[in-house]
């Protein structure tokens, strides 16, 4: 047994699955089983063996090519060039550079893992301060949306990747901002102690008439309390109706994605996820926390929203509970398993794909002239924002709007009777 | 979006929606989509982060180790087993390698971002081929990816290296030198569209276009963007589909002409006699023996290589040796080493008395094949070639694809590199390239 998984010669670290994956990892780990079947069995594919034709390429291009050519990096080359070849925007290969980075981020390990709590964007002065997180450093100073840090430290900001990486730094040490505020023109010094940031996810606002606004910006693990306190707090301001948006959500965890849909839907279908060879597994919301709750609701999404994402505003409309407004979204509706390589690469494979209730797969699919021939998922209510409008802001986004005639519409006496 | 092949062109490209969208999330958090509007897709992508990640240690293989080289560099077994799991593991069962193995090869190719360098899909490969032996698909042009020098930038323009006389390309007017922008209407993405979309808030700041235009003209790029094709797809539409219509759009002094095309497949005869002259239109298979058979008898001649896109270098030296005594060109490869001499075969006497007609529709293997005449003696009229003298050495794959890789570029006598015009074999500005990967 032992050399038989030797003969595998890779390591499976985790199914990091797109979501799905606490499903998968407390259930029957479908992707061990497809492993042990394979070591006993499985067809030889037909055509040209990959190994023998990269490693013939290899040495005809090291022995041709007119400058030095790094064996590594074109055996990187090669291994993502395959993985082209399946049409799977999702199965990629992360060289070992590049995953590590990517760590670095999505896990917080780099060093100094303490930030001010704010979402930055560009701007041509610096970078913009796009939102504040509640109770962070940034809006404990007093920082507001539409600020611009114009120096880090006493340094002019230059691109926003390099403002972010002057930014953070270790728990507890000090940052020092210039920042200037458009709308008086004044620029102003903040020495800011850098802290351990839970990202903010949810932002809440009450429009007039009753309607409540939520936003969820991702569905990261510490979204559902974030979300039930906004929820409530617009609910004992007497909502009559409620917009979530999920424009640019990239989207996140499905699991999370699945509470969520359970504070309006009692225990109803979210997905049902298909691996290979056709098994297919059912994920439900929970039951019993949808109670007195019928007001209608409204649910923003644009290009920008992926994955979780999708099914989240999929799932609502699939049971008739919310209307979708805006534009086509990105689709994905796929999971995929994350492999590391002995060198620090990362191998994520799609593995499944999952359906919303009503069967659709909102998987986006390509011809090669990049026309999408299918998937995504599409609105109720078509409408398409202006460039340079402003999510969020009632004046100008023409997505948000519309949103809110329509609830005006299903809350209208005539619509109640 | 399209998928991550032909990323070079994508990248320059990409830039610009880095600078339009980025959205980073800071302090410690997820860095769910360094973009918001799809940019930077390349290297990772939306939705895919779960904080539960199911441990399976039990399958770790001992002969992973055997992936690795000593110093730690992925040996041949690294890409072995990456295929093994997309074998094993993938949603859908891959029933045929043969393109993952074409995908490897192409993805090597594509990594060195090198003019000359480029992979071939097997009708493109086989339609460009014929060319060479005097037989035209589609719009009846042959068409490459260079990389050239424009101001501060590298752009990667698609550029029109020789025309079939007849075919529908000649009828419609495109000529050797025109840049391919768009076909049907989709763009080919030759440049970085940042300098367009820096002018357009210059415009605006200065008030120089109303709010409406700027929005319009914005609205317009990124439809670019969003539309566009890659360079291969683009050549396989005008070059190896065979039928139908195809609308391309040209450049030329920086005016666009669209056309559109009916493709088909036409003969033209690559070596002919016209009156004293020798049309040279490419160098196919058997040159030699066709010149010779041609300039039998004859004291002097004209060759008017003009609309010439080289052909197989053994076939070019080999016509040489039926025009003139063995000449030294040379050949730079390794950047900093010196250059090695490029010998032509000794040829037999007696040597008619040569004009050649060349200009800048003459290119590639021709250049070469220009310089060793000028230097044996020969009257070489006409203007300056293309300057694209690059030599390259091309394989064919099983499936039928093909590849090409640049061994160097030719030199005149003098050293001179027949390189030159602002082509390049490399960006000179990697920055595009390394930034996509921060």
């Amino acid at each position: 047994m032992k050399g038989l998984l030797g003969g595998l010669a890779f390591l499976v670290l985790g199914l990091v699955a797109g979501f799905g994956a606490r499903d998968i990892a407390n259930g029957s780990l479908p992707d061990l089983g497809a492993l042990t079947s394979t070591i006993f069995g499985g067809t030889q594919p037909a055509g040209v063996r990959p190994t023998a034709q990269f490693t013939g390429a290899l040495s005809q291009i090291e022995a041709a090519y007119f400058d030095e050519v790094s064996r590594e990096k074109l055996t990187y080359a090669a291994t993502q060039g395959m993985l082209d070849a399946l049409g799977d925007p999702h199965t990629v290969f992360l060289p070992p550079d590049l995953a590590t980075r990517l760590d670095e981020r999505t896990q917080g390990r780099f060093v100094g893992s303490g930030g001010i709590g704010a979402e930055l964007g560009s701007h041509e002065l610096g970078a913009l301060i796009a939102r504040v997180f509640r109770g962070g450093p940034a809006d404990r100073v007093g920082l507001k949306p539409g600020d611009v840090i114009v120096k880090v430290n006493g340094n002019a900001v230059g691109d926003i990747l390099g403002a972010v990486d002057q930014i953070r730094g270790e728990e507890g040490t000090f940052v020092t901002l210039d920042i200037l505020r458009p709308t008086t023109g004044e620029t102003k010094r903040y020495r800011l102690k850098r802290e351990k940031v839970v990202i903010q996810d949810v932002y809440s606002e009450m429009l007039d008439g009753g309607f409540g606004y939520l936003l969820l910006r991702s569905f990261s693990d510490t979204i559902v309390p974030q979300f039930d306190e906004e929820l409530r707090t617009l609910e004992r301001q007497g909502l009559r109706g409620l917009i979530i948006d999920v424009r640019d959500n990239p989207g996140g965890l499905l699991e999370r994605a699945g509470e969520l849909v359970g504070r309006f839907l009692s225990g109803k279908l979210v997905v049902t996820l298909e691996q290979r060879g056709g098994s297919r597994m059912p994920f439900y919301a929970p039951n019993g926390l949808a109670e007195g709750r019928a007001y209608p609701i409204v649910v923003l999404v644009n290009e920008g929203s992926a994955s979780a994402a999708e099914i989240f505003a999929g799932v609502l409309r699939d049971h008739h509970r919310a209307v979708i407004v805006g534009e086509a979204t990105y689709g994905k509706a796929s999971v995929q398993s994350v492999y590391h390589l002995p060198d620090g690469a990362q191998l994520k494979v799609t593995i499944g794909r999952y359906y919303l209730p009503s069967g659709e797969s909102v998987q986006r699919v390509e011809n090669d002239w990049g026309d999408v021939v299918s998937g995504r998922l599409e609105p109720d209510v078509g409408v398409k924002n202006p460039i340079g409008a402003e999510q969020g802001n009632l004046e100008t986004d023409v997505q948000l709007q519309r949103a809110v005639a329509l609830l005006k519409e299903r809350t209208s006496p005539a619509a109640m009777r | 979006m399209r998928t991550h092949e032909g990323a070079l062109l994508r990248i320059a490209v990409n830039e610009d929606r880095k600078r339009f969208w980025t959205v980073c999330w800071l302090a410690g958090s997820l860095a769910i989509g360094v973009i918001a509007g799809g940019g930077l897709r390349a290297g990772y992508e939306r939705g895919d982060t779960s904080a539960f990640p199911a441990e399976m240690r039990g399958a770790v293989a001992e002969a992973g180790d055997r992936m690795l080289l000593a110093d730690g560099r992925p040996a041949p077994e690294y890409f072995e087993n990456v295929q093994r799991i997309i074998q094993r593991h993938f949603v859908e069962p891959v029933a045929d390698e043969t393109p993952l193995a074409d995908g490897a090869v192409k993805g090597m190719i594509e990594d060195l971002n090198t003019t000359g360098t480029d992979f071939y899909k097997p009708e493109l490969w086989s339609a460009m081929g014929d060319y060479y032996q005097g037989r035209a698909h589609g719009i009846g042009a042959l068409v490459q990816l260079v990389r050239k020098q424009r101001g501060d930038e590298t752009v990667y323009p698609l550029v029109v290296i020789a025309v079939a006389e007849g075919s529908p390309a000649d009828e419609a007017g495109i000529r050797p030198g025109d840049w391919i922008e768009f076909v049907n209407g989709h763009w080919v993405g030759s440049r970085s569209l940042r300098p367009e979309w820096e002018t357009l808030h210059e415009q605006r700041d200065k008030g120089e276009i109303t709010q409406e235009e700027f929005r319009e003209r914005l609205e317009a790029l990124y439809e670019r963007v969003d539309t566009m094709i890659l360079w291969d797809k683009a050549m396989h539409e005008l070059l190896a589909e065979g039928r139908g219509t195809v609308e391309v759009t040209t450049l030329r002094d920086g005016k666009e002409r669209t056309h559109r095309l009916a493709r088909r497949v036409m003969s033209f005869e690559p070596i002919e006699l016209s009156g004293d002259t020798v049309r040279i239109r490419t160098f196919p298979k058997g040159a030699a023996e066709r010149l010779r058979s041609l300039l039998a008898g004859r004291e002097s001649v004209t060759l008017d290589v003009r609309n010439n896109p080289g052909g197989a270098q053994e076939d070019v030296l080999e016509a040489l040796s039926v025009l003139v005594p063995s000449q030294t060109l040379f050949v730079r490869q390794r950047p900093g080493e010196s250059p090695k001499a490029l010998k032509t075969p000794a040829g037999e006497p007696p040597h008619p008395k040569l004009t050649v007609i060349a200009d800048a529709t003459t290119s590639r293997e021709a250049e070469m094949f220009v310089a060793a005449l000028r230097a044996a003696g020969a009257d070489v009229r006409g203007e300056e070639t293309l300057g694209l003298g690059i030599q390259v050495a091309r394989y064919d794959l099983p499936s039928g694809a093909g590849y090409t890789v640049t061994r160097g570029v030719y030199l005149d006598p003098e050293k001179n590199p027949l390189l030159r015009n602002g082509y390049l074999l490399r960006p000179t500005t990697a920055s595009h390239a390394e930034e996509e990967q921060e």
